[in-house]
């Protein structure tokens, strides 16, 4: 499993270096005689992403066994990209509801998520965290952050 | 002699009323850092950088700077005490750091690790405070070639010496390198791998990818596991003089061993906790009772991991290299504030630099202070359920990556790194080279270019340059030595290999 990650992981590296070098090309050069230019340094890192992921898809393929790596599951991704999709949501609601409101709702979701079963002790802490974040960062250090659409048009009205 | 006046200049800004006060919340920041699982001092001073950024300069690197040495403090307790270390570099300590606690001399393990991190902290303060203004002024004659020589061998040392694939870690840092490109050149100032998308104009922020790499993707890990914790009581806390005088000499070699190492880069405090708790079971005349007890098995990761936080400022202030991901991010708080460290931070900015320099004086004292009577409320703290904490330090990783440069695209890049750190995880990929290229990627090029600029395109400046030359031979030695060692390893070798981790 671990070899087959690994090839899995060369062929993505190889694809982006070949990738990058294919992207230089629209670079202009502007070294005025020195030969370097924008296009100089991001040739060098594709060309060396493309070699370093050669070698590591050939040793994957001639060495049989990955000694003394133990493999990690994907089995347990569930959870992790559940977390991601959770956290982007709240970056989107964010924008509509501001920061305040969608932080507390955030808190008490994930707080759920992550095996709290009382819904009073979770409501509890996800308003006060809520409002003890607004108001260290929001009033004391005067962070600006989001106010979000909704209350910027009730604001307006 | 003009360091010590300079010094004494410092502790008088240093024990003014503001500066006295963001020592005190760095370390107690610190402390929580280190207690916490889930957040490190890389990730805690990431988050709280573009917060404390609102503080005058001087303000805000003494916190930063406290919650990197505090963290070394806070990971010792809950190791102790709970068995489960707030962050790497107290990993090691748990193993006999627990079973002391469990044979009821928590206490004694408590107080030698306190007062040995004090001791650590306090010499390598002294070789901070003599030694970066030798190496600054030994770094005035650097130019590009020097510098490029320079970040080629701190690259190849991230990558060959302390890391467990080099293969790997050399694709980590090619993918470091390239997350530095979009954005503009930074000697034509061309835009480059755009998109044609103006949001990729500024580049990105290394920050960012530095909360979700350690913040995000530690929550992502942690998600997939169930943290269940017992707090053992912590009785008296104040060691007894047989056991201070037995770790008296490993407090000595390993705060030698953790100075040392704390001058390479790569060389985190996770790595050389190992080195000096390694080295110590071999000179000890009972090396089998390490792990199932002993106070020099806590006494000499603790001490060297203090150490090491201390030299790690060297290379940082004196060169503009930082050793450790944790300072590559204090290197991002200095340049905000337009403080660009190596040799002229010290004669241009010098009252800044001593008045931080002395403030880690006061510092490591709060600490001891904080560490030793309080350690029962810190181990409380330990104790919060991580389905509290983990919304907690997403909502703290949107507020940092968004105060940054105000735009949501900052914390969408923090989550690509999120998943991108929990993936390399996954594959085994070490994160760390990653970060250092990210950061040292853009000084790498602009010297490249600037020293093709003087030599007119030629090469053969890096080899007419005696220090550049030197810098460069000694990083293919390096890969050299690292490549052999990787196909025909010896004991002592793999214990350093594996020793490697990729948080901190």
């Amino acid at each position: 499993m671990g070899l087959i990650k690994d090839r899995t992981i060369g062929i993505i590296c190889l694809a982006i270096g070949l990738m990058i070098c294919l992207g230089t090309k629209g670079l202009s050069i502007t070294s005025k005689g020195t030969g370097f230019g924008p296009d100089a340094f991001p040739l060098v890192v594709g060309i060396g992403l493309m070699a370093l992921s050669l070698f590591l898809v050939i040793k994957s393929f001639l060495f049989k066994k990955e000694v003394g790596q133990t493999t990690k599951s994907f089995k347990m991704l569930y959870k992790p990209f559940m977390i991601l999709f959770l956290t982007s949501l709240y970056i989107c609601l964010i924008l509509f509801l501001g920061f305040l409101v969608s932080t507390i709702l955030f808190i008490f979701v994930m707080t759920r998520f992550f095996g709290e079963t009382s819904i009073k002790i979770n409501a509890l802490f996800s308003v006060s965290l809520g409002l003890l974040i607004e108001v260290v960062f929001v009033v004391g250090l005067k962070v600006p952050l989001p106010t979000g659409y909704v209350l910027a048009i009730l604001g307006s009205g | 002699m003009e360091s010590l006046s300079l010094l004494v200049n410092g502790f008088s800004n240093a024990i003014s009323g503001d500066n006295l006060l963001y020592a005190f919340v760095g370390s107690v920041l610190g402390t929580l850092v280190g207690i916490l699982p889930g957040i490190g001092p890389t990730a805690g001073i990431a988050l709280l950088l573009p917060l404390v950024a609102y503080l005058p300069p001087t303000g805000t690197i003494i916190i930063l700077a406290g919650i990197y040495y505090g963290s070394m403090y806070g990971g010792s307790t809950t190791s102790i005490l709970v068995n489960m270390p707030g962050e790497a570099a107290s990993v090691v300590t748990a193993l006999d750091g627990y079973q002391l606690a469990k044979q009821g001399r928590a206490g004694s393990a408590l107080a030698i690790s306190a007062i040995g991190s004090f001791v650590a902290g306090s010499i390598g303060l002294l070789g901070l405070t003599f030694t970066a203004p030798l190496l600054a002024d030994m770094a005035l004659v650097f130019g590009p070639p020097e510098y490029f020589g320079l970040v080629i061998l701190s690259l190849t040392v991230v990558v060959g010496l302390f890391g467990k694939s080099i293969l790997k870690g050399a694709i980590a840092g090619m993918l470091g390198f390239l997350f530095t490109l979009p954005g503009l050149d930074p000697i034509s100032g061309i835009p480059r791998f755009t998109f044609g998308s103006g949001v990729f104009y500024g580049g990105i922020d290394y920050i960012s990818a530095v909360v979700g790499l350690f913040a995000i993707a530690e929550v992502l890990e942690s998600a997939e596991q169930s943290i269940y914790a017992i707090c053992e009581k912590v009785g008296r806390w104040w060691p007894s003089k047989e056991e201070l005088r037995i770790c008296i000499g490993t407090m000595i070699r390993a705060t030698g061993i953790g100075f040392l190492f704390g001058l390479l880069p790569g060389c985190t405090p996770a790595v050389v906790s190992f080195i000096a708790y390694d080295i110590e079971k071999r000179l000890s005349k009972h090396p089998e009772k390490f792990g199932s007890g002993v106070l020099e098995g806590v006494a000499a990761p603790e001490t060297a991991n203090n150490a090491i936080t201390s030299s790690g400022f060297i290379p940082l202030f004196a060169l503009g290299i930082p050793p450790t991901p944790a300072l590559a991010v204090l290197l991002g708080a200095l340049t905000i504030y337009g403080l660009q460290p190596g040799p002229l931070l010290f004669q241009q900015h010098s009252d800044f630099i001593w008045t931080v320099i002395a403030s880690m004086y006061i510092g490591n004292v709060f600490l001891l202070i904080l560490n030793l009577p309080l350690v029962s409320l810190w181990a409380r703290i330990a104790m919060i359920p991580y389905r509290f904490l983990a919304p907690m330090i997403l909502v703290l990783c949107f507020i940092g990556t968004y105060s940054i440069r105000n735009r949501i695209f900052d914390v969408v890049i923090a989550i690509f790194f999120g998943l991108l750190g929990y993936m390399m995880k996954k594959v085994y990929m070490p994160v760390a080279p990653m970060v250092m290229t990210m950061i040292l990627g853009p000084m790498l090029e602009s010297n490249l270019g600037q020293s093709l600029s003087i030599s007119r395109g030629s090469l053969g400046i890096f080899l007419g340059r005696p220090i550049a030359l030197g810098f460069l031979v000694f990083a293919i030695f390096i890969i050299v030595f690292s490549l052999y060692r990787q196909y025909r390893p010896t004991p002592k070798w793999d214990m350093i290999r594996e020793s490697s981790t990729d948080v901190e």
